[in-house]
């Protein structure tokens, strides 16, 4: 969108976006659309480049400019340019996407009328210019060739296509009664309108029920007993000086996370005076596992108890007073302290805790059930956290009923016509509760999907679901803001929403998506009855154009929340089960980073992103601990029967170090065996064994060996690690990622340098150049990085970078070109973690150029290793002699079976990439060159910050930094300055660009400490530098 | 006396009393054209050679038909990785020219030695190393992800001006191999000529005689020509020699100027090179034992030829055996941790096995011919001669693949499997090897028939007193005035 705004009128000035309706209503356009481009665009033959240009700037002249009357012209020539649109220049359009409860604002970047990249909004507080890898994938969504193209309607057994006219007509007949019998099955959604036609449907007589199989129903409920009345809790972490986090995965499964991951690294800088601890419990690694400085690991159900032994180590052991109306009974406070699940650490976590009240944060997750989140207030309130690291932002819940109550009405008769509003609920329904015997006793069943999925084929009628980049429509974010979802292209596949859906089903004359989010704005605004028409009232008018450009309503949100009080009922203490063993196994059921619930099965994208901690893609695993899977006998790889309370699922093992002992995590929205052509094959479907009573955790599961092995694909770790390889990995990776503790780093600043390989002054073969104009470099700061992967996924939106599929990735083919690599130390049952995203290092001294015959990668004037890549042969000695290994091979044509529509989402200034032809990561060599062309139009030298790379525009900790290392201003050259600051590999003199900033943890000295890796190495006090020949760092 | 000295065709009992015959047999001038040239002209091909060469031509097709296959789909046909980037083609490449090396050092080195006993297995280890080096430059050719623009190797001129990269040892590959390949095949031709002639005028079909003709360029045998042939041969050789220890030696710098442990290695070039004529020597072996048995040529390539082979086998088994033992003691020695780790991880990792096979067949197996009795039992010594190609394919393998599979980054570690491609476009050029032997076999002599009467007894002037100790090309019997004296 920066790019486009630059020629498009003020700084801020981004394109305004609404529908032209009357025009695009127009019989012809529809006509085009349909003949055009939603069935043409897979046709190959159908539709030339020219044409299709043609009609793609019809739809950008309608759709992209504001209050300009366009006549009624229906194709616009690009010969003939429309006012306001250069073509080939990107322009940006904020909206908003949405996932469950978890609100993405998110600004999308429209090539000629295609939308093709999705980055944070940077003027929205929560996102601040970063996006995780899900929203930034969710472009690819639009562009599936297995979404649903038609309005099909089932009937005894045939399927026949039909369009919405039809199926209104029909639904209005249904419905002319009332809602009476009408059940309406919606996933979680936060958006006003929906909520509001809701609403009007239950006071109509229809029975409104809501299933999302990942939500956030128990710590809504956990705020209602702590404090009376629900509320959504605003986290300000940067405040947070000691943080606890009770399987909450805070930086990750939180609608918040990128905020939280932001103000969390801002609350880590160890060159400030404070920097904050974070201690978690929980079962299975996760990322803030992974940042912890101190992570123990405990079966999910055991949570609870490790809250309750915090409690009174900290009541009782420390003497923290409990406020009024805590709900807590001292005398069951005893009963807990010392209990196992804490751990031997809790009395010096507690003591932390009180050194620092007001400035420290307990959390717990979702999973974990109400009681657990009111005690976790409770405890926040008596350390005088809430208020200061958390207030609260009181929220209404919708009344709704839930899925069990849908199911009874089925089963009792009540409910005769069935409408689902998406989810998939055929998939994801719990498996103990008869919802598929259940659905078939209604009458009519209508669903409202994407994709022809199982719940579509169980339904009489299909409504193909609007992407969210083709909808008009609202959302509240979780401070509460007033959220814009506004569409950047027509419906490729006549798509509705669920507001729509539910307009035809409420309103005499059903209102359009745009007309919808009006209203509600209106009544949002304070405004009796629909909306004024267009031109008609000019205050609002503005206000909405306001809205849409922002993509939410400024000031509409409560930044800071409110602190609430406590009105606690007695909170009951968790129920002590049998204990765990290897017979009785925790089954840990937990939402996937790639396909959340399932919904996402269908992204490439996303089911090749490596798990950030298992590498896993295209799949899920059942994870069990190293000591676990000794005594199950159990190996990585091998398939077992999976048996909770006599459901039965096949599932190949993973072994993950840190995984708490007996606790099997299964993660859900794999095994659709009813989704398109890239999730069909993905994994075992552990919705299965999840039961309504136990969706999140239960107890009983065993595991038996088929005798037989699966392939599961990862990225790394391609094959099992013998002793010798462990034992030199071990030795290695303190070189490579280097840490340390906030004690050595402040005694010794420098001890970065000390853990590197020692060796003799490095000379070069050849004269070096001299960089006299700018050079490019890039800082990555280990310390900030929690490796939650949205890089990766900027960088393969930003840069075409192809989807290979499972069986190449199990080879060891994956293309991306950015990788985060991950390693574990120490002890495999209670490890330390460390992520390394590592891409193309930008050698000045590039072992690459000097071997390839042909010289088609060669060095630019400013440093970047540039792959001339209609020059390269493809003889792949340049992958062989980078020691970064990060070139990446086209080892067959990658790109031969997409379809035209998919490659719709390929970006114009990247150069899609040929087979037999080498690529890596060019530092997004085309956006330097984007600044270089703005700066000298406006005749100006490039500045620091002209030039983001897209791994850098989304990282959410804003651990990447580029910049010209020659500009001593520049915030690149400050951290090469810096002690922490060292070079991967430097010790080879091939003078990487790109370096990292070590790692500092922060233990508690009272605990021991977790690094001591970190410690100096053996090497004295590390301040004689010079005796030790030339340490390893070469300052650029 | 040993039991040996009753077997007339054992000439490796050493008498002191007069020099070992090189030649054995109640063989003359023109027993020796007869036997050689009517393997070509006059005898009925054997059904064996038919069959035989039915099965490899179907191989050659074979090798076609994965080549096609890897043009159609792209490089990934093969098992190759990312850390992996370079698999069985590069082995093989490494693999054939290797065995290439043969020829030229029988040829060039052994003739400026004056190494007399090279006569009688020179014409065939030259021709082994032609097809050797055919079968060798296909694989970096085919390897490359754009065949298309593969021509983009050799600095052809441009408009453009756009040259290789001359610091890339790729390139100079391209060069070295094309010279040798060139050098090769020059000198085996012209070694060729005399004898060439002979089959001319000894054929009775006329498509033989106008082929053998063209192939003959006119020689007559007069001393104007063997005095040009002679310069020309001597000249040919001087060029080749040094040929011989740089193809290889540039071929590993392949290897030795990239950075992976495992790889950059100063001593690759002289250890490169024992290794090449190890395994040469050993395929020649493999060949010549089956060819002298059915052809009937045990009095021309004599037990004695073959025990000096074996011993040539054991010098350069051993060269190969002493390197691999100061490649391990220069990783400990070094002090560099990647480059140690590389070698433990060669001997006791993931492709430990591999390995171990290299060890057991490249360093067990030549000790063997310290032992006389298996220095010249000939079915031993050709099991042993399987065993050193199978160790030093083994060898490259190890060196390119275990070397790339563990770098410096843990994070990026992999394995290598091949695919049947893989498999089949190896085992195809076996075929296309094979092919071109049986083709040589039957359409050209395989002994120099010119050459190895130099050594005959009857050539020497003083016949009877100093038996075998003729002057090599210097002093030539006038007996006729045509073809190579027959």
């Amino acid at each position: 969108m920066m790019q486009g705004s630059a020629q498009q009128g003020p700084a801020h000035g981004r394109n305004y976006w609404r529908s032209l309706q009357d025009l695009a209503d127009s019989e012809e356009f529809r006509h085009q659309l349909e003949n055009e481009f939603p069935g043409g665009v897979d046709a190959p033959s159908g539709m030339t480049r020219r044409r299709f240009l043609q009609i793609m700037s019809a739809s950008i002249a309608m759709t992209s400019l504001a209050g300009c009357r366009w006549p009624e012209e229906k194709i616009v020539p690009f010969a003939k340019r429309p006012e306001g649109v250069s073509p080939g220049t990107p322009m940006g359009f904020a909206t908003t996407f949405e996932v469950g409860p978890t609100v993405h604002s998110v600004v999308a970047t429209s090539y000629d009328g295609r939308p093709i990249k999705i980055d944070g909004n940077p003027d929205f507080r929560l996102s601040g210019g970063a996006a995780t890898a899900t929203a930034q994938a969710s472009v690819l969504d639009l562009y599936d060739p297995d979404r649903s193209r038609h309005l099909l309607n089932r009937q005894g057994g045939s399927t026949a296509t039909t369009d919405w006219e039809t199926f209104a007509a029909w639904l209005q007949e249904r419905i002319a009664a009332g809602l009476d019998g009408v059940a309406i099955l919606s996933p979680a959604t936060t958006s006003p309108s929906v909520h509001g036609l809701l609403a009007r449907a239950a006071t109509a007589g229809a029975g409104i029920h809501m299933w999302e199989p990942v939500c956030r129903r128990q710590e809504f409920e956990g705020v209602v007993r702590a404090f009376g009345r629900p509320a959504a809790a605003q986290l300000h972490l940067d405040k947070a000086r000691v943080l606890v986090d009770f399987d909450a995965n805070l930086l990750q499964d939180h609608p918040t996370a990128v905020h939280n991951s932001r103000t969390f690294a801002a609350g880590r800088n160890p060159d400030a005076d404070q920097m904050n601890r974070l201690y978690v419990w929980e079962n299975s690694y996760t990322i803030t596992g992974g940042m912890a400085d101190h992570r123990f690991p405990v079966a999910s159900r055991d949570v609870g108890a490790a809250v309750w032994a915090l409690a009174a180590e900290l009541v009782l052991g420390e003497g923290l007073p409990l406020p009024m109306n805590s709900g807590v009974d001292r005398g069951e406070l005893g009963h807990w302290r010392g209990h196992a699940a804490g751990g031997e650490h809790l009395g010096a976590v507690a003591r932390d805790l009180m050194a620092n009240r007001g400035h420290g944060f307990l959390a717990a997750g979702i999973r974990q059930p109400a009681a657990v989140h009111a005690l976790v207030h409770v405890l926040n309130s008596a350390l005088g956290n809430v208020g200061q690291t958390v207030t609260f932002r009181p929220v209404d819940l919708p009344a709704v009923g839930d899925i069990a109550g849908f199911i009874d009405g089925l089963d009792r008769g009540a409910y005769r016509t069935v409408v689902i509003l998406g989810g998939n609920p055929v998939k994801t329904h719990p498996a103990d509760l008869g919802f598929n015997a259940a659905l078939d006793r209604a009458e009519h069943r209508i669903y409202l999907g994407s994709h022809d999925d199982a719940t579509a084929k169980a339904c009489h009628w299909h409504v193909p679901q609007a992407h969210y980049l083709e909808s008009w429509g609202d959302a509240t974010s979780w401070d509460g803001t007033h959220m814009a979802v506004q569409p950047l292209i027509q419906p490729l596949y006549g798509g509705k929403t669920a507001a729509e859906l539910l307009s035809l089903l409420l309103d005499e004359t059903p209102r359009g998506g745009w007309q919808i989010a009006r209203d509600t704005f209106h009544a949002r605004r304070g405004g009796q009855g629909p909306a004024p028409a267009e031109g008609t009232d000019s205050g609002f008018e503005k206000t909405w154009r306001r809205f849409l450009h922002a993509g939410f309503l400024d000031g509409s949100g409560a930044e800071r929340g409110i602190a609430l009080a406590l009105t606690a009922g007695r909170i009951a203490a968790p129920a002590e089960g049998k204990a765990l063993s290897a017979t009785n196994l925790e089954a840990s059921f937990a939402q996937d980073q790639s396909v959340h619930d399932g919904r996402f099965a269908d992204n490439a994208w996303l089911q090749e992103m490596p798990d950030f901690m298992t590498k896993l893609a295209w799949d899920n695993a059942a994870i069990v601990g190293p000591a676990t899977a000794g005594e199950l006998d159990v190996k990585h790889g091998d398939l077992v029967t999976l048996n909770l309370a006599g459901r039965t699922v096949e599932a190949p093992v993973y072994v993950l170090p840190g995984q708490a002992k007996y606790s099997v995590t299964l993660h859900l929205g794999y095994g659709r065996d009813d989704a398109g052509r890239v999730g069909r094959k993905a994994g075992f479907d552990a919705y299965r064994l999840r039961t309504f009573t136990h969706l999140d955790t239960a107890d009983g599961l065993t595991v038996t060996k088929t005798g037989r092995t699966y392939e599961l694909a990862t990225t790394q770790d391609h094959h099992a690690i013998d002793a010798a390889g462990a034992a030199e990995i071990q030795d290695r990776v303190p070189r490579l990622v280097r840490e340390g503790t906030i004690g050595d780093y402040r005694s010794h600043p420098e001890f970065v340098d000390h853990l590197g390989l020692h060796h003799p002054p490095l000379e070069s073969l050849w004269k070096e150049r001299e960089y006299t104009g700018h050079k490019w470099g890039m800082a990555i700061d280990l310390n900030s990085c929690n490796g939650c992967n949205a890089c990766l996924i900027g960088c393969q939106s930003e840069n075409n970078v192809p989807v290979v599929g499972k069986d190449e990735v199990a080879l060891g083919r994956e293309m991306s070109w950015l990788r985060l690599d991950r390693y574990f130390l120490g002890d495999p049952e209670e490890p330390t973690v460390t992520q390394q995203p590592v891409g193309c290092v930008q050698c000045e001294l590039a072992p690459c150029e000097q071997v390839c015959p042909v010289a088609a990668t060669v060095h630019t004037e400013e440093g970047l290793n540039a792959m001339v890549y209609n020059r390269c042969v493809g003889t792949r000695y340049c992958s062989n002699n980078c020691p970064y290994k990060v070139r990446r091979f086209n080892w067959f044509n990658n790109f031969e079976d997409l379809s035209a529509t998919q490659r719709l989402v390929l970006n114009p200034d990247v150069t899609v990439r040929a087979r037999g032809v080498m690529e890596k990561c060019t530092y997004c060599v085309q956006r330097i060159e984007k600044a270089r062309v703005a700066a000298r139009v406006e005749d100006r030298d490039i500045r620091d910050g002209d030039i983001t790379p897209a791994c850098a525009q989304t990282c959410p900790t804003e651990a990447i930094v580029f910049g010209d290392l020659n500009d001593p201003e520049s915030r690149v050259s400050g951290l090469r300055e810096q002690s922490r600051s060292f070079d991967l590999l430097g010790y080879l003199n091939i003078k990487p660009r790109t370096f990292y900033m070590a790692r500092i943890r922060n233990p508690n000295p009272e605990i021991a400490p977790v690094a001591e890796h970190g410690e100096d190495d053996g090497h004295g006090n590390g301040k004689e530098t010079g005796d030790h020949g030339q340490v390893e760092q070469a300052h650029g | 006396m040993s039991p040996a000295a009753h077997d007339p065709l054992n000439n490796t009992v050493d008498d002191p009393t007069r020099p070992n015959a090189l030649i054995l047999g109640d063989n003359d001038f023109t027993s020796l054209t007869v036997k050689v040239s009517d393997i070509v002209l006059e005898r009925k091909t054997p059904r064996a050679w038919y069959v035989a060469f039915t099965v490899t031509a179907g191989l050659t097709g074979v090798l076609f038909l994965m080549i096609g296959y890897l043009f159609i789909k792209g490089v990934g046909v093969w098992g190759l990785n990312n850390p992996v980037s370079w698999g069985w083609a590069i082995v093989n490449f490494v693999f054939w020219v290797g065995i290439g090396h043969a020829g030229t050092l029988i040829s060039a080195i052994l003739f400026l030695l004056r190494q007399k006993w090279r006569t009688s297995i020179n014409r065939f280890a030259e021709a082994m190393t032609i097809f050797a080096v055919i079968c060798a430059g296909i694989f970096p050719a085919i390897h490359v992800g754009r065949i298309w623009v593969v021509y983009w190797l050799f600095p052809l001129p441009n408009y453009q001006a756009m040259w290789p990269n001359f610091r890339s040892p790729l390139l100079w590959d391209v060069f070295a191999v094309g010279t040798y390949a060139t050098v090769s095949l020059l000198f085996w031709y012209t070694g060729m000529v005399p004898d060439l002639a002979t089959l001319r005028d000894r054929a009775r079909g006329r498509m033989q005689q106008i082929i053998y003709g063209i192939l003959a360029v006119g020689w007559r045998g007069s001393h104007r020509h063997w005095h040009r042939y002679e310069k020309a041969y001597l000249i040919l050789a001087g060029l080749a020699t040094p040929l011989v220890l740089s193809v290889h030696s540039v071929v590993s710098f392949d290897f030795a100027t990239a950075q992976i442990p495992g790889w950059h290695t100063t001593i690759f070039p002289p250890y490169f090179v024992a290794g090449a004529v190890f395994s040469g020597f050993a395929m020649v072996g493999t060949l010549l034992i089956p060819a002298r048995q059915w052809f009937g040529l045990k009095e021309f390539i004599t037990l004695h030829h073959l025990e000096n082979m074996n011993k040539i086998i054991l010098a350069t088994g051993s060269m190969v055996g002493f390197a691999y033992a100061t490649e391990f003691f220069i990783a400990w020695y070094s002090g560099n941790p990647n480059e140690s780790f590389a070698f433990v991880n060669r001997a006791f990792g993931p492709y430990s096995w591999a390995y171990w096979i290299m060890v057991s067949c490249n360093v067990i197996t030549p000790q063997l011919f310290w032992i006389k009795k298996v220095r010249t039992t000939v079915p031993v010594m050709w099991a042993m001669y399987i065993f050193v190609n199978i160790g030093m394919w083994f060898e490259r393998f190890v060196i390119t693949v275990t070397s790339l599979h563990r770098d410096f980054l843990p994070s990026s570690w992999g394995y290598y499997d091949p695919t049947v491609v893989d498999i089949l476009t190896f085992v195809g050029s076996f075929g296309l090897f094979f092919t071109l032997v049986l083709l040589f076999i039957r359409f050209l002599p395989m002994v120099a028939m010119a050459e190895v009467k130099t050594v005959m007894p009857i050539a020497d002037a003083h016949s009877g007193e100093r038996r075998a100790v003729g002057d090599y090309h210097g002093d030539i019997p006038a007996a006729s005035p045509e073809g190579g004296g027959a």
